[in-house]
């Protein structure tokens, strides 16, 4: 662990504190002996999307992939710090990282469908969660929010996730990960294996999603981030340099990391 | 706004001790690895105590005689290893370079179809048991070689070494086969992106990104073969060669254990000491090996990179490669076919047996000119009651001599009569006989002559009534002298002279006898005629093989319905036991163990175990359940001890196909809120069930042809019931094989081919389901 150290530069950060459903504070990360995040402190506001950017190797997976306790499958990972879900730490002791997975829903940088069928692929994730009355009309509920629905809808049973092509396959993911009912939506840069059509789909889906949802979407195309989301933290080296409202972190960034960034001097 | 009460981020009641209790479950899956090593260990340590006491381990290692049991004893095994080694070298040296290339063939040279059709076949090949192997050995290919090589021993070093070389070439081309096949698209299409040609493709990409399992195919190769029994058991002899020679007999660590267990010994004797000494010593050379390739394997993973071939050959190395599969199908189907064409000769055996008689090879010697000379007859060992046989007038003891007009001197040749004599199932043959003495002759009394040890005149006491003899004109007190110039020394030796001549005459023959001081030579056809009605027909002939008690003397009769009965129960228990520890300690080592060193450790502990030669779990199956559990010889014992040499294989195996499925199935399933059991329950282990299928039916195809660590066990080499519970003593098909095999005596052979086929179909079965299952559900991620 490293100990906090005070830095020449403060971390500009809006606070929501009230509107905020997530909060990392000094979140450090080690992959082994190799450091990942470095005291990333950060609140993300409920129903809007926060996008991560950053170059390659920044953290920005990582540190997603932190907030619902996936890291934990790598057998290396140390972490230190908290993650606070409605302001409970998710890594503190006795909390359960099932019922964390279940509430905090993940969308992954490749499409990866069960090689089951359209209906197999929601109604597991609704079985394990103990729903057992009515699948067919939740599984229907979640494909409509994905806005799958009118595609798939005639061959439910009888294609499989992997007939889909890639966009459809990343709205089922998306799907699947809603038909839980979690709170938060986590997607790691889901749109980097997708043409720019089935792009385009995802990003209007992301903006009716943040409605209900609280969307984290990493990217690593700024563009994207700006479309689709309301704040946006940049990452840099595992270090959060700047958080702000999109449009202030593109016209107006406050950092000159950001800006050469932003600007494409780096990256 | 909701917000969140801290006990809901808290499990459940009930999950935690559900998830806690089938991981618990799961682990203690895979301590048995630990545990049978320990026991193992313990075993061989303690029960070689009482030998390192007399032997010093400077005499075990040092020295080049082996003679326990002749005065003055020494126990040293320096040529053991030494033959071991250079019988392993030579099948190395068939296996490894063929091995590889049909593998390389196989995954990227052929296409898609052929590949459907190869890799079943080779798969085959690999689940052909060691004794089949042993019997090729020893039947087929050691007189081939000395054909070419006529300074070869029967028994001899190389036609095993070669063997065994065919034998682990499909294990070493079917795993690393199925290493290569699993090499992700993406990497061999970043490779052509980089336009390299398909060779480097192949050689820096492919083979390296598969080099841990290619390791770990030669490492199990390479144990087997060191540990392999049978064909050894079967082919090399048991005389320790040094300086070694492998065109010479030799004997190799394992034959000696085979030695000493089978060997008749009080349960107290000194030799039983030696027998853990010396599987201690294959134990501790397998594991050496095993751990070193461990880590070898390990180490080369990036080092392999840099070091591959440079030369790009393209077209001469696919050619090469597809010779070498086509090598390793073809010699394997020529033995085969041999097999198969030997079994057919239990299509005639049958239809003697039929008929109701059964064979048996005499041979009559006299002293002809000075000479000691042997003049072999085919008799009739049994007749059955009320057979065609018995209606045509044939008794128990006559003599057989001519079969559709051919002279029979061999009990084989009646067969080849019966197999080649023109009809359909249905037919029959002209034969001829010499009855037994008494209907031929009548009584007979022997005098011995004054001054002449063993010597008798013969003297006819009293002339059968209707007899050949009688209508020869013989007279009772005639003194017989000579048949067709065959001197008769004694009563017996007087109708079997009676018996040849008349076999090398095929009509009547001439008798000399004395009477009243007269020499008379009388013609006397001693031989009857008749139409003997046989049945040819090959499902009836196989039908009663395998539903047939064995019969230890006559081969004609003999069935395999104890050993198939034996088999199925202790594949029952072995499954039982093995496969359900099996999975548990592969899904525990692959999902849920974290990466700390006792992992590791147990991972070194099973790929070890997996290479111990099944003979060294005979003696541990000997020692722990057939003595000390009081298991005895029962099937029980053996299923049990069948499990524990399957086990490590099937760890290994299921592993392999747990690690197919990418691990993004996992994190999906996770990040659904699925519990490590849901993501395993759900997704890991119904897409891995194809492997795991595959894995299973390799294990099950091992252990049903395993037969050293049974005969090891005490296992029987026949039993004449069936076996009607787990307590009792039992054999398998492949001990009745290695029985069968090893016995001189004319039509064994034949009946062991017979075996091998019905072995081979169930295997041939067994394999064709789940390939096909496979096949049909393999993913390609």
């Amino acid at each position: 662990m490293i100990s906090p150290r005070t830095r020449g530069m403060e971390v500009e950060t809006q606070t929501h504190e009230k509107n905020s459903i997530l909060q990392t504070e000094a979140l450090s990360l080690w992959y082994g002996r190799q450091q990942a995040l470095d005291q990333i402190s950060l609140s993300i506001p409920k129903n809007r999307v926060t996008a991560i950017i950053g170059p390659s190797g920044c953290g920005k997976s990582t540190f997603i992939r932190s907030l619902n306790r996936l890291n934990d499958l790598i057998p290396s990972v140390k972490i230190s710090g908290r993650v606070l879900f409605h302001g409970q730490d998710i890594y503190a002791k006795g909390v359960d990282p099932v019922e964390v997975r279940r509430r905090i829903g993940m969308v992954f940088q490749k499409p990866n469908p069960f090689p089951k069928s359209i209906y197999e692929n929601l109604a597991f994730g609704l079985r394990i969660n103990g729903y057992k009355d009515d699948l067919d009309g939740r599984v229907e509920q979640a494909l409509r929010r994905a806005a799958l629905w009118e595609e798939v809808k005639d061959f439910l049973h009888k294609k499989g996730g992997l007939d889909l092509s890639g966009g459809q396959q990343q709205r089922l993911c998306i799907a699947r990960a809603l038909a839980v009912e979690p709170e938060v939506l986590l997607m790691d840069e889901p749109c980097s294996a997708l043409d720019p059509i089935a792009t385009a789909k995802i990003e209007d889906l992301i903006q009716e999603l943040k409605r209900d949802y609280t969307v984290v979407i990493v990217t690593h195309n700024m563009q994207q981030a700006a479309r689709v989301s309301d704040y946006t933290a940049f990452f840099y080296l595992g270090r959060l340099i700047e958080f702000a409202p999109t449009e202030k972190i593109f016209e107006n960034p406050t950092r000159k990391e950001t800006e050469d960034y932003i600007t494409g001097k780096f990256g | 706004m909701r917000s969140i009460v801290a006990s809901e981020l808290k499990a459940p009641r009930g999950r935690h001790l559900k998830e806690g209790l089938i991981q618990g479950l799961l682990a203690s899956c895979s301590l048995v690895a630990v545990l049978i090593t320990a026991i193992t260990a313990g075993t061989f340590i303690l029960g070689s105590l009482p030998f390192f006491q007399r032997v010093s381990l400077g005499e075990f290692l040092g020295s080049l005689r082996w003679a326990p049991l002749t005065v003055p004893q020494s126990y040293g095994v320096l040529a053991l290893i030494a033959d071991t080694l250079v019988i392993t070298g030579i099948a190395l040296a068939v296996a490894l370079p063929l091995g590889l290339l049909s593998a390389v063939f196989l995954s990227e040279y052929a296409s898609e179809r052929a590949r459907r059709l190869l890799k079943p076949s080779l798969e085959l090949l690999a689940g052909i048991p060691t004794v089949v192997y042993g019997f090729f050995a020893l039947r087929f290919v050691t007189p081939a070689l000395q054909q070419l090589f006529p300074g070869i021993g029967f028994w001899n070093g190389l036609s095993a070494g070669v063997v065994m070389g065919f034998m682990i070439l499909p294990l070493v081309a079917s795993l690393s086969e199925d290493v290569l096949y699993a090499v992700p698209r993406s990497l061999r299409e970043a490779a052509y992106a980089l336009g390299a040609t398909k060779f480097e493709v192949i050689s820096r990409v492919v083979i390296p990104a598969g080099l841990s399992g290619i390791g770990a195919a030669f490492i199990l190769a390479m144990s087997r073969a060191i540990g392999e029994t049978m064909i050894v058991a079967l082919a090399t002899g048991r005389t320790p060669a040094w300086p070694p020679d492998p065109t010479q007999p030799m004997m190799v660590l394992t034959t000696t254990i085979v030695n000493i267990a089978t060997g008749d010994h009080e349960a107290t004797a000194f030799i039983w000491s030696a027998l853990f000494a010396i599987g201690l010593l294959l134990f501790v050379i397998t594991l050496v090996l095993n751990i070193a390739s461990y880590f070898i394997v390990r180490a080369s993973r990036s080092a392999m990179n840099r070091r591959l071939w440079r030369r790009s050959q393209g077209a001469l190395f696919a050619l090469l490669a597809a010779l070498s599969l086509a090598l390793g199908l073809i010699v394997v189907a020529v033995l085969l076919r041999q097999t198969l064409l030997s079994s057919s000769q239990l299509i005639a055996m049958r239809a003697t047996a039929d008929a109701g008689v059964s064979l048996s090879l005499r041979s009559l010697q006299l002293e002809v000119g000075g000479d000691q000379r042997y003049f072999p007859y085919v008799t009739l060992a049994q007749v059955a009651r009320g057979s065609p046989a018995e209606k045509l007038g044939l008794h128990q003891g006559d003599a057989l001599i001519r079969v559709a007009d051919l002279p029979v001197q061999r009990v084989s040749a009646v067969w080849e009569a019966v197999e080649r004599a023109p009809g359909g199932q249905e037919i029959s043959l002209r034969i001829s006989w010499v009855p037994a003495v008494k209907q031929l002759l009548g009584e007979l009394r022997a005098e011995p002559i004054p001054h002449e040890i063993g010597r008798f005149r013969v003297r006819l006491a009293k002339v059968a009534a209707g007899s050949p003899a009688e209508r020869a004109g013989l007279k009772p007190e005639d003194v017989l002298l000579a048949a067709g110039g065959l001197p008769i020394t004694g009563t017996r030796q007087a109708w079997e002279a009676i018996v040849i001549t008349t076999q090398i005459s095929g009509g009547p023959i001439s008798l000399r006898v004395e009477r009243e001081g007269r020499f008379l030579d009388l013609p006397l056809d001693a031989s009857q005629q008749g139409d003997l009605p046989l049945k040819r027909n090959a499902l009836r002939a196989l039908w009663a093989f395998v539903s047939n008690l064995n019969e230890p003397r006559y081969p004609e009769q003999a069935g395999l319905a104890s050993a198939i009965l034996g088999s199925f129960y202790v594949m029952l228990v072995m499954a039982t036991v093995a496969f359900p520890l099996g999975i548990g300690a592969a899904i525990y080592l692959e999902e849920y163990a974290s990466r700390h060193a006792l992992l590791e450790i147990i991972q070194v502990l099973i790929a070890n175990l997996a290479g111990v030669p099944s003979v060294v779990y005979g003696i541990i199956g000997l020692e722990i359940l057939a003595r000390g559990a009081g298991l005895g010889r029962s099937i029980l014992a053996g299923g049990i001890a069948l499990a524990l040499l399957i086990l490590p294989v099937m760890i290994m195996a299921t592993r392999e196909a747990l690690r197919s499925v990418p691990p993004w199935v996992r994190e999906a399933a996770l990040s659904m809120g699925a519990t490590p059991w849901q993501a395993v329950r759900h997704h890991v282990l119904p897409y891995a069930l194809p492997g795991i299928f595959t894995a299973m039916i390799l294990t099950l195809s091992r252990a049903i042809g395993e037969a050293a660590l049974l005969i090891l066990l005490g296992a029987f080499l026949y039993v004449t019931y069936l076996p009607t519970s787990l307590k009792d003593s039992f054999t398998v098909i492949p001990l009745a094989i290695f029985d069968w095999a090893t016995k001189p005596q004319e039509g064994f052979a034949t009946i062991a081919s017979a075996a091998i086929v019905v072995l081979l179909g169930i295997l041939l079965l067994l394999n064709m389901t789940a390939i096909v299952l496979r096949n049909r559900f393999q993913r390609r991620w």
